[in-house]
């Protein structure tokens, strides 16, 4: 069963209290934008990521849709950033009236690989952490559920949207839209499509809140947990020990921008 | 016991000029099944909300009289405080799963966690509910893959499981198949056996008829029947209000006409009252050559 | 226009089948009701009568075009489909718009769109509202919004899906009004729906669908004569039908006038033995 990016599965990875996984995934970002070494901070964690993908047996998955979503993202920033970067100097090849530099070649992978690891380590956590629990567990943090609910209902809602784009798709094609062809063809539908989606989340925004409503979501009482997903000291540790190394890394590299060793 | 009272209600959405529900005095005994009839519009929706305590604090309409629910003002209370003692299930199976938890088990349990009910309670009653439901060989699928009729018995079992004096049901079979219907009609009913006070909209007349101890017909936001069902469904005012007949309350109004049903005898409101009818005029017939 | 599926074939990914060897033929000027149970696969036949989705195995034909062979906009000139839910398609801020685009989607002049639209709305009996918009209005109001949207476009075929659902009487008695005025015009109509009582006094022919497979095709007369295997699809017979049986008639009432018509009968030999 998949909810939107989850993979069931029952490997160490998935076992992990996801907050582990929350502070691993944010602190690779940080380490990835903001490390010293900016090709090293930038692959390191994307490796260290599909390696662990890969021992819970879920780096396929991950790495197909890395490559699906990165490849047009990819081609554009190479011929924008490799032809026309205003850094260009070195020159690697001409095509016509097109000189291909190293610079922006070497910027564009940058980028690139950057993706690459921000993708990587944040499937680490979508594609082995049910939505569900992930809020549960943030729940237990103590945030807020108001809170949670806020920040954690577009990662539920997702699978539904998917759906009901389908249906939207369906139903104006029906009344003789064309939603293949041109490019202007393409955005000329895509209202027809967007503002009924936006009208129906809101009337079902109404509803939900209602449901919740009555089911106590606001109940001026303590909250209770049916269950408590498993937390260990260890996961603690190791917790304050991805921040610590992510905070260290940031200040180093800050120091260092700051004493012009750039 | 008066469960719910209602004295000269009167509730303006906000931006809206005209009253949804108009001069409302209602009293509903606790334990009692009320039906809620009416024309699209007639504010039957509206009344779902106010009985539920929702309407007036989570709205910013306007409310002229007084709505106390087991003796709380519902001026006075939030949703909060209502949650728990007035259970409320609305039309779309959807909406009302929080979507939250893993498992339909953990779904139904969400509800008792809001309220702060102690863990070790807990399992107890979700397993009393989903057997009630009939959900319980599904306690451990993702509500995201049950049917339209699953969910809104999940929708349903989470509202049960708070054990609440008072239940509210908006329409709740307008979106399942006949099959799906049946299975929520038949948890309802079982209901009526327990002392909770049941408010619903539906529009299945014939379930109505078999099933509810009183209904009440709306027009324009005001009541303008109130009675039993075989007073409300059978009177020659239905029509004007918009509402339609049974089918066989209609077959033997226009038989009336034509001497094919018995005079003497009330218009029929289920298919038992029908036979009996129509019968006893073929045996008339018979007998008086 | 004739709609004409020869051995429909469909699976879902993921092995679920869903459509087992489907022939049938809609002739023009039909009223018919697709009915059965969900999953029973019926809006999974009915979207391949405009293209929406294509037959793995087998043929559809609407009129003398494959839908094989066209994409479901070009098929939206001979076949108009309401979706159950109308808030999934409306997106214009008012509701004589919101009728016009299906006509403007398929190449109408101006003047021509104003007069399919003006028809539309006042077939729906929505003229007063024209200048509303469509999010003013109740969930019913939108539904007939969206009916009105499809009835513009003027094509041979029309398919509803459960377009009686939160309707009330009034609005029930309007769409039923236009369906006999889409059968004055020659008009094919298919309803897919759960409503029975609306179904057997509005539609000539039944179809059942279980399970993939198309069990019963017969007229609305006929179709009742055989109780268990409704009863067995999950599905309620009619009151007036179930009145009927149960008072011995021969002829099964789809309508109050057919019911009263059989009691007289019945009386005037009781009368005369």
């Amino acid at each position: 069963m998949t909810l939107g990016l989850y993979t069931a599965g029952d490997s160490w990875l998935h076992r992990l209290f996801p907050i582990t996984k929350l502070i691993f995934s944010l602190s690779a970002i940080a380490i990835i934008f903001g490390g010293p070494n900016k090709w090293l901070s930038a692959i390191l964690p994307g490796v260290i990521s599909i390696l662990i993908l890969w021992s819970a047996g879920i780096a396929w998955r991950a790495l197909k849709l890395i490559v699906q979503l990165l490849t047009p993202i990819a081609v554009i920033l190479f011929i924008v950033h490799g032809f026309f970067g205003p850094a260009n100097h070195q020159i690697l090849m001409r095509l016509g009236p097109f000189v291909l530099g190293q610079e922006g070649l070497m910027y564009a992978s940058l980028i690139v690989v950057r993706l690459v690891s921000t993708l990587a380590s944040s499937l680490l956590l979508v594609t082995s952490t049910h939505p569900g629990s992930l809020i549960q567990a943030l729940e237990q943090t103590g945030l807020s559920r108001k809170l949670v609910y806020l920040l954690g209902s577009p990662l539920l809602l997702l699978p539904q949207m998917a759906r009901r784009i389908q249906t939207i798709r369906s139903a104006q094609q029906s009344r003789g839209l064309e939603t293949q062809g041109n490019l202007l063809q393409r955005i000329k539908a895509l209202f027809p499509l967007v503002a009924p989606l936006v009208f129906s989340a809101l009337v079902d925004v109404e509803e939900r809140s209602l449901a919740l409503e009555v089911r106590g979501f606001s109940a001026p009482t303590p909250k209770t947990n049916l269950t408590e997903i498993p937390d260990t000291t260890k996961q603690q540790v190791l917790r304050w020990g991805m921040i610590v190394i992510a905070v260290c890394f940031l200040v180093f590299e800050f120091w260092r921008k700051r004493n012009g060793y750039d | 016991m008066v469960m719910i009272e209602v004295t000269g209600l009167t509730y303006y959405y906000p931006l809206s000029h005209t009253p949804a529900l108009k001069e409302i005095n209602l009293q509903i005994e606790a334990g009692q099944f009320v039906a809620v009839i009416g024309a699209n519009g007639a504010g039957k929706s509206t009344l779902c909300l106010v009985l539920s305590g929702l309407i007036p604090t989570l709205f910013n309409g306007r409310m002229l009289g007084n709505v106390t629910i087991n003796s709380m003002n519902t001026r006075n209370h939030t949703p909060g405080e209502f949650a728990g003692r007035v259970g409320l299930v609305l039309q779309n199976p959807t909406n009302q799963i929080s979507e939250m938890r893993y498992t339909v088990f953990e779904e139904v349990a969400f509800g008792l966690e809001n309220l702060g009910v102690s863990p070790s309670e807990m399992p107890e009653r979700i397993e009393h509910v989903l057997r009630l439901t009939g959900l319980i060989d599904l306690r451990d699928r993702s509500p995201f893959t049950l049917s339209g009729g699953q969910r809104q018995r999940l929708a349903l079992a989470s509202m049960l499981v708070l054990d609440p004096p008072v239940l509210v049901l908006d329409e709740p079979t307008a979106m399942l198949d006949p099959q799906g219907s049946r299975e929520v009609f038949h948890i309802i009913q079982t209901l009526t056996t327990k002392n909770t006070t049941v408010v619903i909209t539906e529009h299945n007349l014939e379930w109505i008829a078999q099933t509810a101890d009183r209904v009440i017909a709306l027009n324009k936001g005001s009541i303008v029947l109130d009675g039993n069902p075989e007073f409300v469904l059978t009177s020659p005012l239905l029509e004007t209000f918009g509402i339609d007949y049974l089918r066989y309350t209609q077959a033997a109004r226009e038989s009336q006409i034509y001497g094919l049903w018995p005079s003497q005898t009330p218009l029929p409101v289920t298919l038992e009252q029908s036979v009996l009818g129509f019968n006893r005029v073929s045996s008339i017939k018979k007998g008086g050559g | 226009m004739r709609i004409c599926a020869e051995n429909i074939h469909f699976t879902y990914p993921g092995n679920v089948k869903v459509l087992d060897n489907i022939s049938v033929t809609l002739n023009p000027g039909e009223k018919v009701a697709l009915i059965g149970a969900n999953g029973s696969g019926k809006t999974t036949f009915a979207r391949h009568l405009n293209g929406l989705l294509r037959p793995q195995s087998g043929t559809v034909w609407v009129g003398d075009w494959k839908t094989s062979e066209h994409s479901p906009a070009q098929l939206a000139q001979r076949v108009a489909y309401v979706f159950q839910n109308p808030d999934e398609q409306l997106f214009r801020q008012r509701v004589w718009d919101e009728v016009a685009f299906g006509p403007q989607n398929l190449g109408y002049s101006a003047s021509q769109v104003e007069n399919m639209v003006e028809q539309a709305l006042s077939l729906m009996g929505l003229t007063n509202e024209a200048n509303f918009n469509p999010r003013d209005l109740n969930y019913s109001g939108r539904k007939r919004v969206s009916l009105a949207s499809a009835l513009a476009m003027q094509t041979p075929v029309l398919i509803f899906d459960e377009p009686t659902a939160s309707l009330d009487m009034k609005e029930k008695k309007q769409f039923s009004k236009v369906l006999k005025t889409l059968n004055l015009e020659n008009k094919t109509t298919l309803i897919i729906s759960h409503d029975m009582d609306f179904v057997v006094e509005n539609v000539d022919r039944i179809i059942l669908m279980y399970e993939g497979k198309m069990i019963h095709d017969t007229s609305t007369k006929h179709f009742f004569k055989d109780k268990e295997l409704i009863e067995n699809s999950g599905l309620v017979i009619p009151q007036l039908i179930r009145l009927s049986q149960e008072l011995n008639h021969l002829d099964l009432a789809l309508n109050v006038e057919q019911f009263i018509k059989e009691r007289e009968r019945i009386i005037t030999t009781i009368k005369t033995e």
